[in-house]
């Protein structure tokens, strides 16, 4: 009797000895985006297009299971740092892939720098990569002064000098801003506008603007708000004599849908183009449309691309995520080469990627879509100009 | 002590109290972290609607404005602490004071109104506050708000960035403030206040200065709700313009409603049952605002006097008429 419970025990030791100890436990990744409120519009299609790499790979990486963990961070930053807390303390998550709200990144940086805790965010929040920059905090998307420099810096190219802003009293619209004033200098800004978020009558805003005076208009403002102003634009006839420019996501695909027919001619340089013609950009997009019936926009490919950077880091340590610091060093080299071309961390984990010139056309099915113009290879964010 | 829940002796008041002490002291031992910061979470709501209770429940003044007070101290708590680096014995005071000193600005303003005119003044002059919060971007951040507060750092052994420690200190003070709500609300000021609620005519009959007693609640209000405020700052370590914005206020309003006007430990349950609805719930659905949205709907029409007008329909069924 006691010889058999020797044997039984030895072969339950040799059992859990046999097997490498990392690859039973699957990779849990922790996916908080805003599901319910005002932003899950954009949360939602992100999470959505993240599955969707995840389901590419078939869900195992390096031979481990990967289990994607959802928390509904309703948009609010304490709501959000709670979540967090959850999937870190409660859920014991590996790394997390989280987030496009920029209050609720700034609630939660110090927290996952705490935690040492690894995190690709897709906020577009500058001091992620600035005053809170941590080693374990990525930012998978480009910051308010990378894409609004691009955008002054394409727009000056096309000959423009003289120009109008208006765009949303919040962060993002500000710093673009900043951002137009440091390439055109303040005095060719010819006046700067921000309406609050929400604004549904651009009028007095609109009415102000003198067409002799400059030679066009950047706006930054998103979401519901950017089909709204460009109807107005249309309807006061400024776009027949200044041509507007839409900083960032301005045209994303997912908001043509619900913009004019005559706003055909809109400008805006951004990294991801719905029409480019590469074959990554074809699986995609074709992936997306087949799963969720609806036409990606640039939300969805940050969600898509951020979960490759991270699936690519995974592979890249041969599945070993439980070592933190082996992570986020094969996340800092990681180059993936994506629907829009290679994408990468700068030293600082800001985002670096490709951008295009954008311009809104009818497409051969008469719905609008944007035309992809120029590459602008390689932007990283303007560090030495905006410290 | 009726007050707490009514129909209810001393002694028995007594004996719950000392368990529910005694289950709270004893917490950290057996819950994880997680969920031990969920509770930090419930017991300063719980402070934040036993404030807004005794506008509500006690003196009969709906107000849809109360997180101007929360936030106010929270910035106040937040900026100093932060920019200053003052201890929490300076930021405290400092963010309940700037509190009351709100509350007496504003209240002069609201408080020549009344019923849902008062309830639409509060919400605009909040909505003031949140607007300063907002557009105030070289002080207050903007939207993105002040990241990166410091957790106090009191002369203990224990370092108040974990989580026990710091559930300690968050329940010195809940506790601490609930005493005080309940000695306020058992005082002859706290009956006053009931008769107002009752008649305010009755009350300009015998003597009693209406509005001084109005605008003197609604300052001690605002203190309490100042004091969560600043509990929530350190517990979060940010603050941010959602911490004034009307739903906030509308969301403080429900879990007094839920858990019961008029007692104190009603607006404390209420709150907690929202927080741990919120955060639990969640987890497992994106349709968990329909749920919350039934559970509302449930108690309006079930239990109109809350969860604790529940408990006590439950208890009377069970002793009999």
């Amino acid at each position: 009797m006691r010889s058999l419970i020797a044997v039984t025990v030895a072969l339950a030791a040799f059992g859990t000895l046999a097997k490498p100890a990392f690859s039973q436990e699957p990779i849990k990744i922790g996916v908080m985006f805003p599901y319910t409120g005002p932003i899950s519009a954009q949360g939602r299609p992100e999470r959505d297009a993240i599955k969707q790499a995840f389901d590419e790979e078939n869900n195992t990486i390096a031979g481990r299971k990967i289990e994607l963990l959802y928390e509904d961070s309703t948009g609010r930053p304490d709501t959000g740092l709670t979540k967090i807390k959850a999937l870190v303390e409660r859920d014991k998550v590996h790394l997390l892939l989280s987030e496009l709200v920029s209050s609720i990144g700034a609630a939660v940086a110090p927290y996952v720098n705490e935690q040492k805790m690894p995190w690709i965010s897709t906020v577009a929040l500058a001091s992620l990569t600035r005053a809170q920059k941590s080693p374990y905090i990525f930012r998978f998307v480009p910051s308010s002064y990378q894409y609004a420099t691009t955008a002054a810096e394409v727009a000056k190219k096309m000959g423009w000098k003289k120009v109008y802003f208006i765009g949303w009293n919040a962060p993002p619209s500000r710093e673009s801003y900043e951002a137009v004033k440091k390439v055109f200098g303040e005095e060719n800004v010819v006046d700067a506008m921000f309406p609050n978020v929400g604004t549904s009558d651009y009028a007095p805003y609109l009415t102000k603007m003198d067409t002799s005076k400059a030679d066009g208009v950047f706006t930054a403002m998103w979401g519901a708000d950017a089909p709204r102003i460009v109807q107005q634009y249309v309807e006061y006839g400024l776009n027949k004599k200044m041509p507007l420019f839409g900083i960032a996501s301005f045209t994303s695909e997912e908001l043509l849908g619900d913009m004019p027919a005559a706003s055909v001619g809109v400008l805006s340089a951004y990294t991801y183009c719905g029409t480019l013609d590469t074959a990554e950009n074809k699986k995609f997009v074709e992936g997306y449309q087949s799963r969720y019936k609806a036409v990606p926009g640039s939300y969805q490919y940050m969600g898509y691309m951020a979960a490759k950077m991270v699936i690519q880091a995974i592979k890249d340590i041969n599945g070993k995520v439980e070592d933190r610091e082996a992570f986020i060093a094969a996340l800092g080299k990681v180059k993936v080469k994506g629907p829009m071309g290679e994408t990468s961390f700068d030293e600082q984990h800001g985002m670096v990627a490709d951008f295009y010139v954008l311009t809104v056309e009818k497409g051969s099915n008469g719905q609008l879509q944007n035309r992809c113009g120029e590459r602008i290879p390689q932007v990283k964010d303007p560090y030495a100009s905006f410290p | 002590m009726t007050n707490l829940l009514p129909h209810m002796s001393g002694r028995k008041f007594a004996v719950i109290a000392l368990i529910g002490t005694a289950v709270l002291l004893a917490l950290p031992y057996f819950l994880p972290p997680y969920y031990l910061g969920l509770v930090i979470k419930m017991m300063i709501f719980a402070l934040f609607a036993m404030s807004l209770d005794l506008l509500l429940g006690y003196t009969g003044m709906a107000s849809l404005g109360h997180a101007a007070y929360f936030g106010m101290a929270a910035y106040v708590t937040g900026l100093l602490a932060l920019k200053l680096g003052w201890s929490v014995w300076l930021t405290l005071p400092a963010g309940i004071l700037m509190a009351a000193l709100t509350a007496l600005l504003l209240g002069l303003l609201a408080l020549r109104t009344r019923g849902s005119y008062f309830l639409m003044i509060t919400l605009a002059l909040s909505q003031v506050v949140w607007g300063i919060a907002f557009g105030w971007r070289s002080l207050t951040g903007g939207d993105d708000g002040l990241p990166e507060v410091p957790r106090p750092n009191l002369p203990l052994p224990w370092s108040m960035a974990d989580s026990t420690p710091f559930y300690y200190f968050v329940l010195f003070f809940v506790v601490v403030g609930t005493l005080l709500l309940v000695r306020i609300v058992s005082s002859p000021f706290g009956c006053a206040l009931r008769g107002i609620r009752e008649s305010e005519t009755r009350m300009l009959a015998l003597g009693y200065n209406v509005w001084r007693y109005k605008l003197a609640v609604f300052v001690l209000a605002a203190a309490f709700a100042g004091l969560a405020g600043c509990l929530y700052v350190f517990n979060n370590r940010f603050v941010s313009p959602d911490y004034i914005h009307v739903a906030r206020s509308a969301e403080v309003l429900l879990m007094v409603i839920l858990g019961g006007a008029g007692t104190l430990i009603g607006p404390a349950l209420g709150a907690a049952a929202i927080v741990l609805l919120e955060n639990i719930i969640s987890t497992y659905t994106e349709r968990w605002l329909m749920i919350l949205g039934f559970v509302y709907v449930l108690v309006a029409l079930f239990t109109p006097n809350g969860l604790t007008g529940l408990i006590e329909s439950l208890r009377k069924r069970r002793s009999g008429p």
